[in-house]
């Protein structure tokens, strides 16, 4: 497979716009904020400044879930997809993101003070996203067909929507808030002082999919072929389970569910870029997958003042008509 | 006779009446109701804004008015002609009435109707002790909130009214309860701007009990005491800023300028952030906004936490507002007895707000809903 330089320029334009839509975000509707303020606030900090607080502890935190949010949804749903075979596959499909919600509703329903803070949240919706991407990783173990596994995903996200809907009917209204907010997603739960740890378990799982660049490129010819190249399917089925589990869970525990960027990304860059090659694809869905989320937040903020969206149900919104006009592309 | 008892009514309302502001206002009219069991009297409307009360024969005619449209959104008849038939007519005298709403029970609590309470949305929300007594013993049933309503559990219960929190759509499964002869009545006080509008709605649960001059009575004591904090707080020199609300996902919701709250706040003396926001609902803003508009705001009310603590765990950047480390006050440790009082109680609520603002004008007494919220 022969990567371009189409694809390269591809890559760099949006690692360009990437650059500059970043920093125009950090910048959105400043007001009272200077130039010396943006400064300031990671060169001088002085945190009883607070618009230097604004911009680190608010603007900055956003922005770089914003680019995480997008660019590892991507890399999950690529994987996820290729695994599968299957371009409606994405890295909620195996239940992953549904154990993540699952374990919140729970903890927030039990009306556990720590449980229903924001860090009892987030290890309760890392700890589902593992536990259902153990899960599943069992199943990998015993089922011998990809279609199968689908079908046990698809299956435990039902079960466990089914639960979490009876937890909802059970709860009071206090209870039913909490949870119903943190499933409408946020790009501003991170705090500047967990972003280092973020990045570092982000950078983590997208460094370990380059290192499954050659299996993923065989598996586009089926399975089959894939073992009979030498590929142990078993071994990489548990690793891309295991990358899209860390993903899927880091961002569901920061954000709330993000839906359809994993599902609508991989495919938009497979259209545009016309290319097997998973060195490309997983740069492209990371780059793109990041700048798809960054715009939509500056969609958001710049109606901010007349409406506000939660991005769960802006990602929506785009996301449904891309899906439904991928179905009738491929239907011609 | 019809003059005698009508000029004998008068006698009685006026001075049996420890409060006189609008006694003149409120005639019975006993006369007009030969033959009923029960007294209709004349009711003036004077704060609320979104019912209209007309005495007509042998009960009330009620309006509610939509404050949108200010059209008349339904038409109500509380009657004691036991004849008169029709798709919103309410028969009087009521034996048993199921109150949804936390703060209609309320209300009949303070009439001393609740003997008449036949039904409650649930008991975790109760804050009378007399009432949650009564719940436990099975006098009074849990009827849940509307999405699930148990038809057959009512009729048991031998509801014959249910009074309930309006959002302007039909009550689910109205028609199948009104087969039953269950009668629904939607109560919008919390659609009132001003307090003592939300106060006056105790007058349409006072008809429902039968108690509409313990209501009238209750009410002038309200408004001569609400008048007179208020009158209290004007003179000051300093008005404290301060801000409401918390946040909701990623926006904060804090009262419009023309709302409850606010004008609660503005009688207080204190000089509310958003006070020139138009509305009368809540106004949106982001986290970033609220940081930057509130840097020297002295006082943080209703944060609907309990803690700083539980604060900090809805979103820990909430330490950069500015009354975050200064003045925190809200309702949550008892937030049952708020919403079941404060609505008819409002000088109470005014109190409280006077005590926070301007200590100094409050030497005795405590707090009736509010407290600090410390660490």
């Amino acid at each position: 497979m022969i990567i371009s330089r189409k694809h390269i320029f591809f890559i760099v334009f949006a690692i360009v716009c990437i650059f500059v839509l970043s920093i125009v975000h950090v910048g959105m509707n400043a007001g009272d904020l200077s130039p010396d303020d943006f400064w300031n606030a990671f060169f001088h900090y002085n945190d009883s400044v607070i618009e230097q607080s604004i911009v680190r502890e608010v603007r900055f935190p956003r922005m770089i879930m914003a680019l995480i949010a997008g660019g590892g949804l991507s890399v999950a749903g690529l994987l996820m997809q290729t695994l599968f075979k299957n371009p409606l596959a994405g890295p909620y499909v195996l239940g992953i993101n549904s154990g993540a919600s699952l374990f919140v509703a729970f903890s927030i329903m039990t009306g556990i003070p720590f449980l229903t803070s924001d860090i009892g949240t987030i290890s309760n919706a890392l700890l589902g996203a593992f536990i259902f991407g153990m899960i599943i990783a069992g199943f990998a173990g015993i089922t011998r067909t990809q279609i199968s596994l689908l079908l046990i995903g698809i299956m435990l996200g039902s079960f466990t929507s089914a639960f979490v809907s009876l937890l909802q009917t059970i709860s009071d209204a206090e209870e039913l808030k909490i949870y119903t907010l943190w499933a409408l997603g946020s790009l501003q739960r991170a705090e500047f002082n967990q972003l280092p740890l973020i990045s570092l378990v982000f950078a983590g799982g997208i460094v370990s999919s380059f290192f499954l660049i050659k299996p993923l490129n065989i598996m586009v010819m089926g399975q089959e072929q894939a073992e009979l190249m030498g590929v142990n399917m078993r071994v990489i089925r548990y690793a891309l389970i295991g990358i899209t589990a860390l993903l899927t869970g880091l961002i569901t525990a920061f954000c709330g569910p993000i839906a359809f960027v994993g599902l609508a990304v991989p495919n938009l860059v497979r259209i545009m870029l016309k290319t097997q090659h998973h060195r490309i694809l997983i740069l492209a869905c990371l780059v793109l997958g990041a700048l798809f989320v960054l715009l939509c937040d500056m969609v958001i903020i710049s109606l901010e003042d007349i409406v506000h969206i939660p991005i769960n149900v802006f990602t929506s919104v785009i996301g449904a008509p891309i899906v439904i006009l991928l179905v009738l592309k491929r239907l011609k | 006779m019809k003059h005698f008892l009508f000029l004998f009514s008068l006698l009685i309302v006026f001075g049996c009446s420890d409060v006189s502001i609008k006694s003149d206002r409120e005639k019975t009219k006993t006369g007009e109701n030969q033959g009923a069991k029960h007294e209709v009297i004349d009711i003036w409307i004077e704060f609320a804004q979104n019912f209209e009360l007309k005495t007509v024969e042998n009960g009330y005619a009620l309006d509610l008015i939509d404050p949108g449209t200010q059209n008349v959104e339904a038409h109500y008849e509380l009657t004691y002609d036991s004849k008169k038939t029709g798709d919103n007519v309410i028969h009087l005298p009521l034996d048993r009435i199921a109150a949804l709403s936390q703060t209609s029970a309320g209300m009949m609590v303070e009439l001393d109707a609740d003997k008449m309470l036949s039904g409650i949305s649930n008991l975790k929300y109760v804050y009378d002790s007399d009432v949650r007594k009564r719940v436990r013993s099975g006098k009074i049933v849990e009827l849940g909130d509307e999405s699930n309503f148990p038809v057959e559990k009512t009729a048991k219960s031998k509801t014959q009214l249910i009074v309930y929190s309006g959002f302007g759509k039909e009550f689910p499964q109205e028609s199948k309860l009104k087969k039953l002869g269950i009668q629904m009545l939607p109560n919008y006080e919390w659609r009132e701007n001003h307090p003592l509008g939300r106060a006056e709605w105790i007058k349409i649960i006072g008809i429902l009990c039968g108690k509409e001059q313990e209501a009238i009575d209750l009410f002038d004591k309200t408004v001569k005491s609400y008048e007179q904090l208020k009158w209290k707080a004007r003179n000051v020199d300093h008005y404290p800023t301060v801000i409401s609300g918390n946040l909701m996902g990623d926006q904060w919701y804090a009262p419009a300028g023309e709302s409850y709250m606010a004008t609660i706040f503005q009688d207080a003396g204190a000089d509310y952030v958003y006070q020139s926001s138009s509305g009368t609902g809540s106004v949106s803003k982001s986290l970033e906004t609220i940081i930057l508009d509130n840097e020297r705001t002295e006082f943080w009310l209703n944060p609907g936490v309990k803690s700083r603590a539980e604060v900090l765990n809805i979103n820990a950047k909430l330490r950069l507002v500015g009354p975050f480390n200064r003045n925190m006050y809200g309702n949550s440790h008892d937030r049952n007895k708020f919403w079941e009082q404060s609505s008819f109680m409002p000088h109470l609520l005014l109190e409280d707000f006077i005590r926070i603002f301007h200590p100094e004008l409050l030497t005795e007494g405590d707090f009736h809903f509010y407290q600090k919220i410390e660490d």
